[in-house]
């Protein structure tokens, strides 16, 4: 697959679009959609501009992915999640972008205000502006990274287990401590499905994380989790998840 | 309007015309240059015609009244360096035609021109030079030379069939019959270190890169050809030189002509009181990727700093430049605006000053007519205009395309927030704006004198017997006067950022604090101590803790205890 640049819609422009498709509703935006805007460009530096015919492939995709969910109808949160997943792991496989382009906000704000408009005020009918704007917890943005951190396929699990859950995600993504960091946040989730398929858990298991996200950043400070053997940071990971589901509880 | 600017390689027959016809007295005069010049053998002469215009008219001597206030010809042949006083005309003979001369090495051109005088036309033609100053059989001359006719002692042209007669032998372009119009022909003309050919390209870039306006849209109101040896060099089209395509997108919508009308096109009205100055359209467009630049040569060279100037504004440079227009419809200057703040976006405007206050703009001209200068204005009201029309435009584009505001603390990441991420190493808290919570450093943000400050003066670990544990030095300074001053102090599992939780470690507890030689246990996460008097007191505080935690600290100190 080729690597591509994608164009990045300046924040002035992305909130100008959001006013004006504000009350628009979900089927109108469908025809918002566009390949290219005339703000947005991408970096001036390297690379191969996304080409509009991948674009559009890419905009089909996202479509057919929303039409087989339901879209337009109101989504409930299991097909939320599923959803969630569902794209997060698209994005990755097809968009072709690099980690240095997928932080960048406008490329967001493009994908998500320009290329498929309807997507997230479908996932997010609040249509919160961290939403749409291509900031870290955009729609689409925040799903890519999950599939970049703890993917490829974000619907995947070993056997006995089931794939994580939206709190789960959020538990890793949203500390940036760990969502930077491939190696570690990949052996905290395979740490949790250990415990998982090892049998009963006592506690949720979006508790158990709750409980050893904490314990891994704070051994962070002292511990650089990144030269640690897979072994040695299971065995540390799995010393954790016996900390958490040994405290007492109330 | 035709305009013809020819450069030619002089026929022989030619050379022998102006050294026997017309400069037979060249050798003569102080200044060898003309000498010199008649003498090359690859001499070249630049004719610059214009037709369908008036051409010189007036009296031909400037003693001489004119019967309809017309003195073309006087001002151009014989008042040189006059400033020009008239509105409203593009045409102004101040510079224009000083820059005739100039660009000729010997300083020399040579003019033929039909017009109207006393209700007939009337062929003209003189030869003109302008040299330095010199004394001869004691005399002061002040330079200035004219060849006219023989058999007078004033600077008069020769007329009628003999001057027209005189310019086909001197290869000026044809003035048709019934037409009126000028030939000045520029003589041995000096390209500042181009070829001739490089020359005539900057020349035709220049064309379309300051005339533009005029040769744009479908009635253009001007026609210009440029030229060499009778080849022509194209002028070229607006869309082969970005960004001047953006520019001629900006003008036609500034004229209600941009077709589809699009959000990112800004017009703005630019006001002054009740009064409109003029129209600001401003277009913004990415920059085009990998374009391969279109090979010119004029001569520049990138790499060669002292090679000449590009014809080009926009050579190695990006585009955030607003054109100045006024009635004339020629670019005054492209202005420079700040950058578009996102990377690969650029922006083209235009500026054009309403026709009721051309003259205002124009008295701002300098000679050169490439940018306004209130300062030139004499008329305070113009004066202001030109003041206000400038800061308006300035100010369109500083708002639009300028940089954003800096973020506020919040949203950044302030250095803080790094120092924060480091300081678990070392169990030290950072200081500064992005620190939730932060409270070392006490003054800062409250007002008034009486807060104690604490200065964090280093960290780190400690053994308690065979307990691991972490240690915090810092100096507290109470504000003068006080009695009693309140020092709270907070631990907790260093986390992200300036996170922490005091749960994650067990044996995370407060010990002790030292400080003027007293020591005063401590003991939960949070607890505190008191510092009498206002003498500032080095205090060090101890916190016990796992060997697998490091500890976030948070102090801070009040003159009420918060700890109660």
């Amino acid at each position: 697959m080729s690597i591509y640049i994608y164009p990045r819609l300046p924040r002035d422009v992305a909130h100008r679009i959001i006013a004006e498709l504000a009350d628009k509703g979900l089927t109108e935006l469908v025809g918002y959609g566009a390949l290219s805007h005339t703000s947005a460009a991408p970096a001036a530096v390297g690379g191969i501009p996304v080409p509009q015919q991948e674009l559009q492939r890419i905009q089909d995709g996202l479509r057919e992915i929303a039409s087989r969910y339901g879209f337009p109808a109101k989504l409930d949160q299991r097909s939320q999640q599923i959803l969630d997943r569902t794209l997060g792991t698209y994005l990755y496989k097809e968009l072709g972008i690099v980690p240095g382009d997928a932080a960048v906000e406008g490329v967001w704000s493009f994908l998500t205000l320009v290329l498929v408009p309807e997507l997230a005020p479908w996932r997010f009918p609040q249509r919160t502006e961290s939403r749409l704007i291509g900031v870290p917890r955009n729609a689409l943005r925040r799903l890519w990274w999950r599939a970049w951190a703890l993917g490829p396929d974000l619907n995947a699990a070993p056997a006995g287990c089931s794939p994580l859950g939206e709190d789960e995600f959020v538990q890793i993504m949203e500390r940036s401590g760990l969502s930077g960091n491939r190696k570690a946040a990949r052996a905290a989730r395979d740490a949790v499905w250990r415990a998982e398929a090892n049998g009963l858990l006592p506690i949720l298991r979006t508790e158990l994380m709750r409980g050893l996200i904490p314990r891994v950043l704070a051994a962070r400070s002292h511990v650089v989790l990144e030269i640690l053997s897979d072994d040695e940071l299971a065995a540390l990971l799995d010393g954790y998840v016996r900390q958490v589901l040994e405290q007492p509880r109330l | 309007m035709v305009f013809n600017i020819a450069a030619e390689t002089l026929a022989a027959s030619v050379v022998t015309c102006l050294r026997e016809s017309v400069f037979h007295n060249a050798s003569e005069l102080p200044d060898p240059t003309l000498a010199h010049s008649l003498q090359r053998t690859d001499l070249v002469g630049l004719y610059v015609s214009d037709r369908n215009t008036k051409g010189l008219g007036g009296p031909v001597q400037g003693h001489l009244e004119s019967t309809d206030g017309n003195y073309d010809w006087v001002d151009f042949i014989l008042n040189v360096g006059k400033a020009n006083t008239d509105g409203m005309t593009g045409g102004t003979y101040g510079f224009g035609k000083t820059i005739a001369y100039i660009a000729s090495r010997p300083r020399t051109i040579i003019v033929h021109s039909r017009a109207m005088h006393n209700g007939a036309p009337v062929s003209r033609l003189i030869a003109c030079s302008i040299g330095s100053q010199f004394a001869l059989d004691g005399i002061l001359h002040t330079g200035r030379h004219w060849w006219g006719r023989n058999d007078s002692s004033e600077p008069v042209p020769l007329e009628g069939i003999e001057a027209d007669t005189l310019a086909a032998r001197l290869g000026m372009p044809d003035i048709a019959e019934g037409s009126l119009g000028t030939n000045i022909l520029i003589l041995d003309p000096d390209f500042g270190h181009r070829t001739i050919h490089q020359g005539m390209t900057f020349i035709s870039e220049s064309v379309l890169w300051h005339l533009w306006p005029k040769l744009v849209g479908d009635d253009r109101a001007m026609d210009i050809r440029t030229t060499l040896d009778g080849a022509e060099i194209a002028i070229p089209k607006p869309d082969s030189r970005p960004p001047l395509n953006h520019f001629v997108a900006a003008y036609s919508a500034l004229k209600g002509e941009g077709g589809e009308p699009s959000a990112a096109v800004r017009q703005h009205e630019i006001m002054r009181y009740k009064e409109r100055l003029g129209r600001l359209t401003t277009v913004p467009f990415t920059t085009p990727h990998f374009s391969t630049p279109v090979p010119i040569d004029d001569g520049h060279k990138p790499e060669d700093p002292d090679s000449p100037a590009a014809a080009s504004p926009f050579t190695n440079r990006v585009c955030n430049h607003t054109v100045l227009l006024r009635s004339p419809e020629l670019v005054v200057e492209y202005r420079e605006g700040p950058p578009a703040p996102k990377e690969g976006i650029e922006w083209a405007g235009v500026f054009r000053a309403d026709d009721d206050l051309d003259e205002s703009f124009a008295h701002a001209e300098p000679p050169t007519h490439d940018s306004w200068q209130p300062s030139l204005v004499t008329i305070h009201e113009q004066r202001l205009r030109v003041v206000k029309a400038l800061r308006d435009i300035d100010h369109a584009v500083s708002t639009q395309w300028g940089k954003p505001k800096p973020a506020t603390a919040a949203e950044s990441t302030s250095t803080a927030a790094v120092a924060n991420a480091l300081s678990h190493l070392v169990g030290t808290p950072g200081q500064g704006k992005g620190r939730p919570g932060a409270s070392g450093g006490g003054g800062a943000g409250k007002r008034g004198p009486k807060r104690a400050s604490i200065e964090l003066l280093d960290a780190g670990p400690r053994m308690l017997g065979n307990q691991t544990a972490s240690y915090l030095r810092c100096l507290v300074t109470p504000p003068k006067g006080a009695d009693v001053t309140f020092v709270t102090v907070s631990v907790g599992v260093a986390l992200d950022g300036a996170t922490s939780d005091a749960t994650l470690d067990p044996q995370l507890e407060l010990v002790s604090a030292e400080f003027d030689g007293d020591r005063e246990a401590l003991k939960g996460h949070r607890s505190g101590f008191k510092v009498f008097g206002d003498e500032p007191v080095h205090a060090v505080i101890c916190a016990k803790r796992s060997s697998a935690s490091s500890v976030l600290w948070d102090v801070s100190a009040d003159l009420e205890s918060s700890t109660a």
